[in-house]
């Protein structure tokens, strides 16, 4: 387990490198650079622009430098924010997003198991399909229609909740529920349909037929073995949600990191597209390798490590 | 056919994996003889036919084609046509869906989108199905280095931004004359296929080791075999339900890839983008919004109604 | 397992209910307080590395310049108490006022002669540091190369082209090391003393006064920016000096303002707080307003815009910009000025302001818009230059082009719209394109790009017609027609006209306003009969706003100043 560890983290370092690495180059392919302007900036501001941000070096100095930079740690300036480095940005961005991204995860397996078992032990019945249609409804509409909708009816309408903005934690819960609905109803699929496969297996009718009372059947024996999926579901999830969503930071105007995936693209500031995907791919190879861990944990019959079978 | 031996070797009907001892003879034999080759499709339609359900969802997906491909022959106006003097009419006889902000019929646009929605659905859960499904049970069956090498793949085109990939292609694309829409496939192939190939990887990983996975390799049965014969068809649920969700994704992912110019142009509409246009306006003009999203949930219950058929109807260990 | 869903459910509607009824909303009454949304983050707040609207919002408030633009968009004194123009109209010698900066210390014409100098050092890389190309000698310091500590100007070979030595495969300047630049002696700003400042321009400029209450011309407190890089990274020596003071910045949240105690003319100041939001999607800071979280904001959704107009929660303001399509002239067949101006005579500009863009904006009949003093006091340049063309003049289109070789668009070549990514460029493109199709039978592909690559596009001529839009930098017509000069940065059509870069060239050196403007009048009327673009509404700038907020200014360059509003 120990070699499967360490074999693990290598090639976690390995992936995060291959990426920044790719978006390093592909991102210096786009068309214009940072400072382009509708109004055009006359070259010899470009000139100067340039120089104070080491982009007239040649290419491969840039890449040398900036994988030495990251070594240390440091993600560089800001192309766009002067007086701001990527470093500030993250760690203004993360905070904010992260919480969401817990509250928002929590409801997405606090709401989505759940529902899933119950449409599974009520398959068919109505509750079964109240269920699967609310799902349906929470993936088929997508989460910028969510967001505006739920801001009108309970910000504006009802008076319920602030419309939007950062600070308290009654303006968590429209975008946290904008952020879950789609991973609910995902979840609630999941678990309802490898439910329904469990609950047909031997192992559930001996232990029934044992007389075990059905929450212990359910919970002991069933709950195991359903939460594959879930967690396979849930490592992307929680890398893409604590790190922020653009379209629902945007759209609840919360000061995430979640804009910068989209805004520092637009913008080619370089650096701080560098620094935000190197953040999140770095996140995602640490959650994907919890997820394998969990695998393991969920099913011991799962081995990582290559047997000899004689 | 061979499905069969998947429920024929059921959880702890068997002893320990390592008593067993390669079969001597011809394997494919083996493999046959519980089959019953004949009535696995029959059954498998009959049991579908019974589910309402899936009948219904059968019946809609249908009439959606048949909508997307003439619909918009009936209509008496076409996609584009403006009335700068209509715009924002609220649904009415001559308009049923209202007229948008250019005063087009909102009716026609959205029959016309349609060809393009439904186009991106069915090639998103094609891609699922032929490149996700296949590379999450490779990594998976084969395991070790191969799955960890296949997996840490996945992990880096999670991680390169989509968005930059986009408008490089918006710039590799321009003026070559390739169909618009086969761009918009390119970039859904790209990612698209990420979770399904996630998700199967996980079950197979499970599955692979329990008593029918290690039976049937005991018996000596192929790799391939085993991968699409057994375990893919005993991973169907968790497939069809990543299949449903990831094609409303991929339908308004083809909106915002519209938007960054890669895609159709302007007027043609897809659902996404009437939809993602008509949320601007939802205060005043909730319809302009409301018929593209009722459109792509009528289709996302369509098939999952039907997915959830076909998976009850294929997957052996559902079979009575 | 019910009893754990209805649990889970329960609760989460219990803490939605809970937290929902402690809703509660301050009464405003007369609290001089206002929030504003600014729209988004500003990049800086450093006056020198200004980049726009947003940033100037930010620095206006907190800086005050030697002058200060007032409601009619003409500068009045500031930091400078009066000045004294010389006769040729080149030197201009400002008395500064007894002021203060935020820590106390009195405003010297020394900072202001430390600003602009560093404005316009190279490795300082201001975005705007062309707005004090005006000031002699400041262009050249701008362009000169830095070596050790000295500037010096860059080489050239005997051909007067410049120098470069290939480094790495780059291109680098190289400097001629017997030409030094000293700012101190070589651009013309000086401190005579502490309290008069000297400048010299280049050459006669009339707006030089609406320029020097431009973000970039603040001053700034050499004593802090000199010894501290980071003096605007944050709040804390962040040392200003105008009618508010910035107490509070939390990024891409809101900033804090409150009123300056230090301030000159704190008298006339009535606002104590100012909080600016930075709310990117309009329709949530609609929603916003609408739920009184913000009192102004400075975007409205265009589908709700003429409702909010007529119930009074928006007003239209005036803004100093042009909307056009620009055709590439250097190919087929946009290089026959019959075709552009039957494609521009064949649209109706009054149908897209009126149905689609719905925010009062004016169909634009010639380029530079309305809102620029013209030479006789009182006039407006748009009105004295009058129109060049008629609104949807599909007769004279047809004629025109069939006289060039397409009667009723038979044999017109496909060709494409470029537009970047945005809903309201994309409906105006639509409705352009049907207008075209219905009334000159020519069709056109429609492009949208996303920003860079669309820049890039345009750039480069890679287009055939491209959308594009200019808002001025200053109150003056040249801010508009000097972009159109042979080889302009901002021309972007390669259209080219000897004539017309000889008038633009000799109304900068034109002292005398009424020569000037007619020189400037006679520029248009050739880019206007040459039409290498086509003009298609003036620019209006709808800003949401309670009726609780009194003397909100908000200039035709899109600056808001907060210094003369307040609540009631």
């Amino acid at each position: 387990m120990l070699k499967f560890i360490l074999q693990r983290v290598l090639s976690m370092i390995l992936v995060v490198l291959i990426v920044a690495t790719a978006t390093f180059f592909m991102m210096r392919l786009l068309p214009s650079g940072p400072f382009a302007r509708e109004k055009k900036l006359p070259a010899q501001i470009i000139q100067n622009l340039e120089a104070r941000y080491h982009l007239n070096d040649p290419l491969w100095k840039q890449y040398v430098d900036y994988i030495g930079n990251l070594l240390r740690g440091d993600l560089g300036p800001s192309f766009k924010y002067t007086n701001r480095t990527v470093n500030n940005i993250i760690d203004d961005g993360f905070p904010v997003s992260a919480t969401l991204g817990v509250v928002a995860v929590l409801l997405s397996v606090a709401i989505g198991i759940p529902l899933g078992i119950w449409g599974a032990l009520k398959q068919n019945g109505w509750q079964d399909n109240v269920v699967m249609f609310v799902a349906l409804l929470g993936v088929s509409v997508p989460n910028f229609i969510m967001a505006v909708l739920l801001m009108l009816v309970f910000g504006l309408w009802l008076h319920l909740l602030p419309v939007a903005g950062w600070g308290s934690i009654r303006q968590i819960i429209l975008p946290a529920f904008t952020l879950a609905g789609y991973p609910i109803a995902f979840i609630a699929r999941l678990v309802r349909s490898s439910m329904l496969e469990v609950l047909r297996q031997e192992y559930i009718t001996t232990a029934r037929a044992k007389g075990l009372s059905e929450r212990l059947v359910i919970f002991r024996h069933a709950l195991r073995n359903i939460l594959i999926p879930v967690v396979t579901v849930l490592g992307p999830l929680i890398a893409a949600v604590f790190t922020g969503s653009f379209v629902v930071e945007k759209i609840f105007a919360i000061p995430g990191l979640g804009r910068y995936y989209v805004t520092s693209i637009n913008d080619r500031d370089y650096t701080t597209i560098l620094g935000v995907t190197i953040f999140y791919s770095a996140l995602l190879v640490f959650m994907n390798f919890l997820v394998d861990l969990t695998y393991a944990w969920l099913d011991p019959r799962i081995r990582y490590v290559e047997r000899k079978v004689s | 056919m061979a499905t069969q031996s998947a429920w024929e070797f059921k959880e702890g009907t068997l002893p320990e994996t390592g008593t067993f001892a390669p079969a001597p003879k011809n394997p494919e034999d083996l493999q046959q003889i519980a089959g019953r080759p004949t009535t696995y499709w029959n059954d498998a339609i009959r049991r579908i036919r019974r589910n309402k359900l899936a009948v219904v969802g059968f019946w809609i997906i249908i009439a959606l084609f048949a909508i997307a491909i003439f619909g918009p022959m009936l209509s008496p106006y076409t996609y584009a046509e403006q009335d700068l003097t209509n715009t924002y009419q609220s649904p009415t006889l001559r308009h049923p869906f209202g007229t948008d902000q250019l005063g087009r019929d909102q009716m026609t646009r959205v029959l016309y989108g349609s060809r393009i929605s439904l186009a991106v659905g069915v090639v998103c859960a094609a891609l699922n199905f032929l490149i996700g499904v296949t590379y999450g049970g490779i990594a998976a069956y084969f395991g070790g280095r191969i799955d960890d090498i296949m997996m840490r793949i996945v992990d880096i085109l999670y991680g390169i931004p989509t968005l930059i990939i986009v408008i490089l292609l918006t710039v590799l694309f321009k003026d070559k004359g390739v169909n618009p829409l086969v761009n918009v496939f390119i970039a859904i192939g790209l990612t698209y296929w990420l979770p399904m190939a996630r998700i199967v990887r996980g079950e197979i990983l499970s599955l692979k080791e329990r008593e029918f996975a290690l039976a049937a390799k005991t018996i000596g049965a192929p790799n391939n075999r085993i991968l699409f014969k057994h375990l893919i068809p005993n991973a169907m649920g968790p497939i069809i339900v990543t299949v449903t969700l990831e094609v409303p994704a991929a339908i308004f992912t083809e909106a915002f890839l519209s938007y960054i110019g890669l895609g159709v142009s302007a007027p043609v509409a897809s659902w996404g983008v009437l939809a993602s246009d008509g949320t601007e306006a939802i205060r005043s003009f909730p319809y302009l919004v409301l018929f593209p999203a009722l459109a792509i949930s009528l289709t996302m219950f369509a098939f999952n109604f039907l997915g959830d058929g076909l998976r009850d109807a294929l997957d052996p260990r559902l079979r009575q | 397992m019910r009893k754990a869903l209805s649990f889970v459910l329960i609760s989460v509607f219990l803490v939605v209910a809970l937290l929902g009824t402690v809703s509660c909303k301050a009464t405003k009454g007369t609290l001089q307080e206002v929030t504003y949304n600014l729209g988004t983050e500003p990049a800086t707040i450093d006056p020198a590395l200004s980049q726009g609207i947003p940033e100037a919002n930010v620095i206006l408030q907190v800086f005050d310049g030697l002058t200060r633009i007032d409601k009619n968009n003409m500068p009045q004194p500031a930091i400078a108490k009066s000045w004294v123009i010389s006769d040729d109209q080149k030197t201009y010698t400002f008395t500064l006022r007894d002021a203060s900066w935020t820590d106390g210390t009195p405003i010297t014409a020394y900072d202001f002669e430390y600003a602009w100098i560093r404005a316009l050092s190279p490795e300082t890389a201001s975005q705007y540091a062309y707005q004090l190309y005006y000031v002699k000698g400041g262009e050249a310091f701008n362009m000169s190369i830095k070596s050790g500590t000295k500037y010096y100007v860059q080489a050239v070979d005997a051909k007067g082209n410049p120098v470069t030595k290939s480094v790495g495969g780059k291109d680098v300047a190289v400097p001629d090391m017997t030409k030094e630049i000293d700012p101190s002696k070589d651009v013309g700003v000086t401190a005579l003393d502490a309290k008069t400042l000297q400048v010299v321009l280049e050459s006669p400029t009339v707006y030089f006064l609406n320029l020097t209450a431009f973000p970039t011309l603040m001053p700034v407190c050499k004593a802090v920016v000199s010894t501290n890089d980071k003096w605007a990274a944050d709040v804390t020596n962040f040392v200003t000096d105008g009618p508010f003071k910035l107490t509070e910045w939390s990024h891409n949240d809101k900033m804090t303002f409150v009123k300056n105690p230090t301030y000159w003319d704190k008298d006339t100041v009535k606002l104590s707080k100012i909080t600016y939001l930075m709310v990117t999607d309009e329709s949530t800071a609609l929603s916003m307003f609408q739920n009184g979280q913000m009192d102004v904001g400075s975007t409205v959704p265009l589908s709700e815009l003429p409702k909010l107009v007529a119930s009074g929660d928006a007003k239209i303001f005036p803004y100093l910009g042009t909307y056009y399509y620009m055709f590439n002239v250097t190919k087929k067949p946009f290089d026959d000025v019959r075709v552009r101006k039957a494609l521009t005579l064949a649209i109706d500009r009054n149908a897209i302001a009126t149905s689609i863009t719905q925010g009062g904006q004016v169909p634009a009949l010639a380029y530079v818009p309305n809102g620029i003093a013209d030479a006789v006091a009182g006039s407006d340049f748009r009105t004295v230059g009058g129109t060049f063309y008629k609104d949807a003049d599909i007769a004279a289109a047809k004629a025109l082009l069939a006289e060039a070789g397409y009667p009723d668009g038979k044999g017109f070549p496909a060709f494409t719209l470029l537009y970047n990514t945005s809903n309201a460029h994309k409906s105006i493109a639509e409705a352009i394109q049907q207008m075209w199709s219905k009334n000159l039978g020519i069709s056109c592909t429609l492009k949208v790009e996303e920003w860079g690559v669309y820049l890039d596009d345009r750039n480069n001529l890679n287009y055939q017609v491209a959308r594009a839009g200019w808002i001025g930098d200053y109150m003056d017509p040249n801010t508009f027609l000097d972009m159109f000069v042979t080889n302009g940065g901002n021309n972007g059509t390669g259209w080219s006209n000897k004539t017309y870069d000889d008038l633009i060239s000799k109304a900068k050196v034109t002292t005398d306003p009424v020569a000037r403007m007619a020189t400037l009048h006679d520029a248009e009327k050739i880019l206007m009969t040459d039409l290498p673009i086509m003009p298609i509404y003036f620019y209006t700038n709808p800003v949401l706003i309670t009726k609780h907020v009194m003397n909100f200014y908000q200039s035709t360059l899109g600056f808001v100043d907060w210094k003369n509003a307040y609540m009631e």
